[in-house]
Order: C-alpha cells, then sequence, then structure tokens
C-alpha cells in the first residue's frame, strides 16, 4: 500500500512534468521558423522518414 | 550537410502526382490528394539505393518557369538555384501526367533548356491505358534524349524501374545550360506547342474524345443549381452521419472510460493518488478520446473527396459566388483544407497569385470550423439539443451541427466582402484551374490517410490533452479548502480563483467562472475546454458531462458558448502560422483582435436573442 508521501511525490512529479512538457513544446513552438505545418497535429502532411 | 550529397528534385505540373511518388522513393508519408496544390512548399527526403548520400526534393506543382503565385516561385527558386541557403538541384525528375503530357511537355521542355540530367516519369499510366492513350516510350525517350519511365506512383508501379534510371542518372554530367526564352506573345506560344505536337507526333496516340460518363458527370456536378444542390447534399450528409453513425462507437467508449473510473476508484486507496488518475487523467483524457469516431467519420469523407476529384469542381461552382465576397474559386481548396485545420488551410493560401485575396483568405480560413471544434459542438449539441427527427429524415442535432458550419462560412463570406471593401484591387486574376479526372478513391490511401488521422488524435489526447489535464486538475485541487469551508473546495483553488476574476469580462454572455476556467486552457488547443470542463465539474465521461451541464448552464448560455468557439482564434498554432505567412505583427495583431471581438460580439447577441426569444 503507498503512503500518503509517496502518493504526493508520484502526483507532484507528474504535475512537474506535464508543466515541463507544455512549456517545452510551445516554446520550442514559438521558437521554429520553419516548421511544416505549426504540429498541431490537425492536419496529415506529416512526413516519416524510412 | 555533406558536399557530397547529391539532389534530386521532383517537378511537373500540379496534381500528376509528385508526392505520391515522392512517398514511394522515399519512404515518406507527405499528404497527397486529387487536386491541384496539395504541395505548396519544397519537402525533403533521403534516397538510399544510390552510391552516394542523395536527397530528394518534392516540389511544389508548376505549369511552367514564369509564374505568379508563391508557391509556383518556390518551383522556379529552387531550379534556377535562387533560393537563399539552397543549393541547386545535381538532376531533375520530371514527372507527367501520361493523361495530359501535351500539357506537362511544356515544362519538360524548360526544365530541358536547364542543362541537368533528368528523366522523365510518365505518371498514372494506368489511367492514360484505360483512356485509350497509347504511349512508345522508347521512341519518346530517344526524342527526348532522356530516359523514359512509366508510373502509378499510388501503387507503387514502375518504382523500381525508376530507381534504376535514377542510378545511371547520379553518374551523368551536366550539359551546358541554355537561355530560357519567355514565350511572351501568342506566336512563341503556339510554336512551342507546335514543338511538342512534332515530339509527340507518331509515338502517341490519344483518342479523339475522353469518357462519356465523365463528360455525363461533369454536366451534373458543375451545373450551376443541379450542383449547388448536390454540394449542399453532400455536406449535409456529412454532418448527419457525424452524428447518426458515430453514436454506438462513441457510447462504447464513454462506457469503458467510465468502467475503467470506477474500477480504479474501487482498486485504489482514497486519496490524492486516486484524484489524480481518476477526476484528472481520466476524466480529462476519457472526455476528449470519446469523440474519435466523428472525428474519424469526418475526415473518412474529406479523404473521399480530396481523392476522388470533386474538390476543383466545387471550386468552380462556387467561383461565380464567392467573387460576390470578393473572393474567388481559388480560395476554395485553402478554405476548405480549414475544415480540417487552419494550419494546413493557411498554408495552401500560397497558391493564390493575388496577395490581396490571400490575405483575405488568410485572415478568414479560422471562420471554417476545424475538427479540434468538432468536440465542443459535439459536448454542447449532446447535451442541450433533443434527438429530435426534423422533416421524417434529419437528425435536430445534426442540423445544429450543419448549422454551425454554416455559420462560419456565412461569417467568413461577409468579413470578406468587408476586407474587400476596404482593400480594392484593380487586379484581375480569372480562375483557371486543371480539372482532375474522377477516380475511385484508392483505398490504401484512404484508409492509410483515416489510420493517420486516428493516431494523431490519439497522440493529441495523449500528450498536450493528459499534460492539460494534469495541471489542470492541479489548479481545481490545490490550495485546499479552510477547514470550515462550506462552498465546493474547487472554490478555494487556483483555478476557482483565476476564474472567477476573469468571469466580469465573461459576465455580459452569461459565462459562469467554471465555463471561463476551460477558455484558458482551449488556447494551446480548442477540445481542451471539453476536458477542462471534466476537471472543473469533476465528472468523466460524455453522458455524465452532458448531463452535468445541462443542470448547469442555461440554453442561452450553452449556445452563447457555442457562438464563441464559431469565431474565437483559440488555436495558438493558427496564430504563429498566420504570422509566418504574412510575415507581419500587425496583420497577425488585427487578425487575433478581430476574431475575439467578433466572438465577444458574436456570443453577446445569441445569448440575447436566445433570452427574448424563450
Amino acid at each position: 500500500m503507498l503512503t500518503h508521501g509517496i502518493q504526493n511525490w508520484i502526483v507532484a512529479l507528474c504535475v512537474i512534468l506535464a508543466t515541463a512538457t507544455l512549456l517545452r513544446r510551445y516554446l520550442k513552438k514559438s521558437s521554429a521558423q520553419n516548421t511544416e505545418c505549426g504540429n498541431c497535429g490537425g492536419c496529415s502532411g506529416k512526413i516519416g522518414k524510412r | 550537410m555533406s558536399d557530397s550529397t547529391l539532389r534530386f528534385a521532383l517537378v511537373g505540373n500540379p496534381n500528376c502526382g509528385k508526392t505520391a511518388l515522392f512517398n514511394s522513393l522515399t519512404g515518406a508519408r507527405a499528404k497527397v490528394a486529387n487536386y491541384a496544390g496539395v504541395t505548396v512548399e519544397k519537402r525533403i527526403g533521403r534516397l538510399t539505393q544510390l552510391d552516394r548520400p542523395a536527397e530528394l526534393i518534392d516540389l511544389p506543382g508548376t505549369y511552367s518557369l514564369y509564374v505568379a503565385s508563391p508557391d509556383e516561385q518556390v518551383a522556379r527558386r529552387v531550379l534556377l538555384g535562387e533560393m537563399e541557403n539552397e543549393v541547386r538541384p545535381d538532376a531533375l525528375i520530371a514527372v507527367v501526367d501520361s493523361t495530359n503530357l501535351k500539357l506537362g511537355l511544356r515544362l519538360v521542355l524548360e526544365l530541358k533548356a536547364l542543362g541537368l540530367p533528368m528523366i522523365l516519369a510518365l505518371n498514372l499510366a494506368d489511367s492514360a491505358e484505360r483512356r485509350g492513350i497509347r504511349i512508345n516510350v522508347e521512341e519518346l525517350s530517344r526524342r527526348l534524349d532522356m530516359p523514359v519511365v512509366e508510373t502509378v506512383a499510388v501503387r507503387q508501379s514502375g518504382v523500381a524501374a525508376l530507381n534504376a534510371a535514377i542510378r545511371q542518372a547520379q553518374h551523368q554530367p551536366q550539359r551546358q545550360a541554355t537561355r530560357i526564352e519567355l514565350p511572351q506573345r501568342q506566336e512563341q506560344v503556339e510554336a512551342l506547342y507546335a514543338r511538342i505536337d512534332t515530339l509527340l507526333c507518331g509515338c502517341v496516340s490519344v483518342p479523339d474524345h475522353p469518357p462519356r460518363w465523365q463528360e455525363t458527370l461533369d454536366a451534373l456536378v458543375m451545373h450551376p443549381v443541379i450542383g449547388l444542390i448536390l454540394l449542399a447534399t453532400i455536406l449535409l450528409l456529412i454532418f448527419q452521419a457525424v452524428f447518426a453513425w458515430a453514436s454506438p462507437v462513441v457510447d462504447a467508449i464513454d462506457g469503458s472510460v467510465q468502467w475503467l473510473s470506477t474500477t480504479l476508484t474501487h482498486l485504489l486507496p482514497a486519496g490524492i493518488l486516486q484524484d489524480f488518475i481518476v477526476n484528472g487523467v481520466l476524466a480529462g483524457c476519457g472526455s476528449v478520446l470519446v469523440f474519435l469516431p466523428q472525428i474519424v467519420i469526418l475526415f473518412a469523407f474529406i479523404l473521399a473527396l480530396e481523392d476522388s476529384g470533386y474538390l476543383p469542381r466545387a471550386a468552380f461552382l462556387l467561383d461565380r459566388l464567392m467573387r460576390g465576397v470578393g473572393l474567388s474559386g481559388r480560395s476554395f481548396i485553402p478554405l476548405l483544407s480549414s475544415f480540417a485545420c487552419a494550419v494546413p488551410g493557411i498554408m495552401a493560401t500560397r497558391s493564390i497569385a493575388d496577395p490581396k485575396e490571400r490575405l483575405i483568405t488568410i485572415m478568414v480560413a479560422p471562420l471554417m470550423t476545424c475538427s479540434a471544434r468538432l468536440p465542443v459542438y459535439a459536448l454542447v449539441i449532446a447535451a442541450f439539443i433533443p434527438k429530435h427527427t426534423v422533416l421524417g429524415l434529419f437528425n435536430l442535432q445534426g442540423l445544429t451541427l450543419f448549422a454551425l458550419y454554416v455559420a462560419g462560412i456565412l461569417s467568413a463570406a461577409l468579413v470578406a466582402w468587408i476586407m474587400r471593401r476596404q482593400h480594392t484591387s484593380d487586379d484581375h486574376f480569372p480562375l483557371l484551374l486543371e480539372l482532375p479526372s474522377y477516380r475511385w478513391p484508392n483505398a490504401y490511401h484512404f484508409l492509410l490517410g483515416l489510420k493517420e488521422r486516428a493516431w494523431i488524435f490519439i497522440r493529441r489526447v495523449g500528450t498536450v490533452i493528459l499534460a492539460l489535464s494534469i495541471v489542470l486538475w492541479f489548479l481545481a485541487s490545490f490550495p485546499y479548502p479552510p477547514a470550515a469551508a462550506s462552498a465546493p473546495a474547487i472554490d478555494y483553488s487556483f483555478a476557482g480563483m483565476l476564474g472567477k476574476f476573469i468571469q466580469p469580462v465573461f459576465a455580459p454572455l452569461g459565462f459562469n467562472w467554471q465555463m471561463c476556467v476551460a477558455l484558458i486552457p482551449a488556447m494551446a488547443a480548442r477540445e481542451v475546454t471539453v476536458s477542462a470542463l471534466a476537471t472543473v465539474y469533476a465528472v468523466g465521461g460524455e453522458a455524465a458531462l452532458g448531463s452535468t451541464l445541462a443542470h448547469s448552464w442555461p440554453l442561452p448560455v450553452a449556445l452563447a458558448y457555442l457562438a464563441w468557439f464559431v469565431y474565437a482564434p483559440q488555436c495558438l498554432s493558427t496564430i504563429a502560422v498566420v504570422k509566418r505567412e504574412t510575415n507581419s505583427l500587425k496583420t497577425t495583431t488585427a487578425f487575433i483582435v478581430y476574431l475575439f471581438a467578433l466572438a465577444y460580439l458574436g456570443a453577446l447577441a445569441t445569448h440575447a436573442l436566445a433570452i427574448a426569444w424563450s
């Protein structure tokens, strides 16, 4: 059984990771000069190289 | 990149299958469709079967090296070595539509004058054969003095032969380039086509008439009255299908999310971790994931229409109507692409030669209802609009969705008309658009396209929506309420404080603070508003959330919320692409301000009218 302390740590880690992911994603997007589609996921024009 | 890298460029008329060949040769999965102007920016892939490192550049289609529109200029500048930071290609692969050799060979002759080693790919060889077009490939190769290969790119046919020709071409030296004469006068153009006629004479035989069924179908599809009725019927069918066909699968996913939620509640000990997983992760992601079937159905129709060759005909049909508001049929494809997502739609405006028309199209593109709005519309419609049948045929929910799409289209027409009046232009660019042959959608591309759409949506739920749901759960859960608190816990949270802080701005629209909280993460992606509502109301699953909203919001407020989403530019990607395509901070600011103003006024008017009506 997970103690309250461990539960708190797991949740805190997830929140920090989620925040960092969002920040990284939007900082990266704002600095990108030549992205193919803005990475919005709304188009199927993505290129995958073999 | 090393200097020893060989650069091959794929060049050809629009819609001759360059990108399909690019995908076959490099293993890429770039978007292909049966209309001109899908590729508006060069793409680079790797060719792995040569002796040296080599890359393949897919260029936007062009009819000639003397061109006006921004996408066609990309091809010209790359080929002439005028593109900044871009090395000129070492060899060319010219792609020609075998059913329209005469038009394609004009560009081939211009390209030949560049003096680069060249290979000619006669694509759509199967369509040419079906139409009775016979091509003597060896003779054409001899006359053009270059290798000629027949291909069917979508079926990978002829790709091995093309690869062999590419391997040969890597060792060919460049020839002396000749000066390219721009055929300015009518006689020069006629002389060019006379040269093409001589080239084709004796090695290509073409039947006198195109297939009769295509002519009959065109007469119906492009008829000014029947054509419009047909177009309206197709659109109505799509929106009916989105609601009617999706229901069983939506219910199944919703049930699974509910089951998982209940199971985890029983399995996990009560506490912060259980609350986080059930009310944060599962409620947030599950409430958006249930809309997957509707997204798939919408894209099934879009992909089938794209592949069929119907879309350019619809562009011609609407050209006259669009001229009435200051646009033309040329804006149709970018605006239609915006129904999937405004980002590729705005990029597709590069095929518009008139800069003013291009700017207006960019400004109104986000008013077309993108697929990210679908979960928001579907949630609110399912919660507030009864499942009545109208006229014994139409589903009221489907009709409401259709009305929201129409509201976006009419608003775009009005904005375009107003903007065109501000920017009068003497330039006249008549609509010249090649009508492709009708084709049955290619099953492989269709299924691949659907799989990609579904995967993009699922990945989005697993990344940005998951991350936003977690952050929002944190904001909605902390700080804890004081010991003697009487109001719900969320009232004391960061989210509650933030929502109440901005709520006065939205009070005239009837929005409560929970709705205001849900608008903030929707700036990143519109559909996140659904997971945000699930988090602030602490319910998961579409049915439960819909029922909660139906009890918490009066109908006029729900309608105002829908009106807000018709207009609000709540998508950072769209704003970023507008900045990139217009290269103007002033235009981008004007874009954001006018759309938010329209959203506010639209929601205000809807709220007031709905109250007056009820």
